[in-house]
């Protein structure tokens, strides 16, 4: 399956999810997306440098905790008015991510899993 | 005989305040009464009783308040003016600034936070004579309430007024230069002055405006198992939070409220 159609098939599994992306955290741009509502590239980098951001923000907190040497999350919530954005880094420190927009922080949750299962599946993990 | 009362022609009508304090007179006990049950039962708003009361205090007066039968703060009251309030379990003692504007204030911000944790549960009122206070700063029901109504033009406040109850950890950093407002315990400020400094390096890197610019935006980042930082940035103030994971859906639902 494409992956375009993989980005398909995840917007489509939660009612509420407008957009589903994937991206390069490192270059901040957005290489695939699936939305029922086209959206210009600014709007979809933006959504990817803003993730990278959250993680800068996520990594330093990690750095500066007593659990330094764990790994960190792989996830981040971002809200933004009307809608929360989800994404999911891969585990490789690649820079590969996925990017999801709904319209709830509840409907954005409960895409974490497929989310990222699909991320590890294109990375060569089990998916 | 006497004749019933009537009104005098030409007569100014009694004014708001008086007209409120003859109608409570007349009113039986059990309206009263009925008053009191209702707030015990949570039928009853907290802040517009708390503010009526201190309308209704002339003498010196403590007034106990209770949410349940828990007592969780204490004000004092004179002369139709709030000149104290400590919430039990701080260490915010119940002096304010002399200035009133300023007292009111730090007083609303004290009766959020009571608010946020009664959340609509019973409370009672419970008073008792005290000494005058002296040289405290006081403040009007009516400059309390305008102070209230404030948090609607400064969101990240009632956010953090909502997060009062959980909140291990906070930097609250206000416009025009104010000192950021921090408090919690070392480790945990440790980990919010990080992100508070990775967040000051990210917005001056060009290209990396928040998007869509001046937007407000609040980032959860899922520090530990045991912790959640919620940073939520709205014009020109930035509030970082360091909470327990079963928090995070109540600021949710907060900052949807506030925003969307």
């Amino acid at each position: 399956m494409t992956l375009a159609r993989q980005l398909d098939t995840l917007r489509q599994s939660a009612e509420g999810c407008r957009l589903a992306a994937f991206g390069d955290l490192g270059a901040s741009i957005v290489l695939r997306s699936s939305s029922a509502a086209s959206h210009p590239q600014e709007y979809l980098d933006a959504l990817c440098q803003q993730a990278r951001r959250s993680f800068l923000l996520l990594d330093a907190a990690v750095q500066a905790g007593p659990e330094a040497a764990r790994p960190p999350a792989d996830d981040i919530l971002m809200l933004a008015p009307g809608e929360a954005r989800l994404c999911i880094r891969a585990a490789d420190g690649s820079g590969d991510a996925l990017l999801c927009v709904c319209s709830d922080a509840d409907t954005a949750a409960r895409l974490a899993a497929p989310a990222r299962t699909l991320l590890a599946s294109l990375n060569g993990g089990p998916g | 005989m006497t004749s019933p009362a009537r009104q005098i022609p030409g007569a100014e009508p009694a004014p708001d305040a008086l007209h409120q304090a003859l109608r409570q007179l007349a009113q039986p006990v059990q309206a009263l009464t009925a008053r009191t049950q209702h707030a015990a039962a949570g039928r009853e708003p907290l802040l517009p009783a708390v503010l009526r009361e201190i309308g209704e205090t002339m003498l010196p007066r403590e007034i106990t308040l209770c949410i349940g039968q828990t007592p969780a703060a204490i004000l004092i009251a004179a002369h139709r003016r709030l000149a104290g309030l400590t919430l039990k379990g701080t260490a915010e003692a119940g002096a304010a600034p002399e200035d009133p504007a300023a007292a009111a204030r730090l007083f609303a911000a004290r009766l959020s936070r009571l608010e946020a944790e009664a959340a609509g549960a019973g409370f009672s009122l419970r008073r008792r004579p005290c000494k005058a206070p002296e040289g405290a700063g006081s403040c009007t029901p009516e400059m309390l309430k305008e102070a209230l109504a404030a948090p609607a033009r400064n969101p990240l406040s009632s956010i953090r007024a909502a997060a009062a109850k959980h909140a291990l950890a906070w930097i609250h950093c206000r416009p025009s230069g104010q000192a950021p407002d921090t408090g919690g315990p070392p480790p945990l400020l440790n980990q919010l002055q990080a992100v508070r400094s990775a967040y000051a390096a990210s917005a001056a890197r060009p290209g990396s405006a928040r998007m869509p610019a001046r937007k407000p935006d609040c980032t959860l980042l899922p520090v530990s198992p045991e912790i959640r930082i919620l940073a939520a940035a709205h014009e020109e103030e930035l509030l970082l939070l360091a909470l327990p994971p079963e928090a995070v859906p109540g600021l949710i639902e907060t900052w949807n409220a506030l925003f969307s």
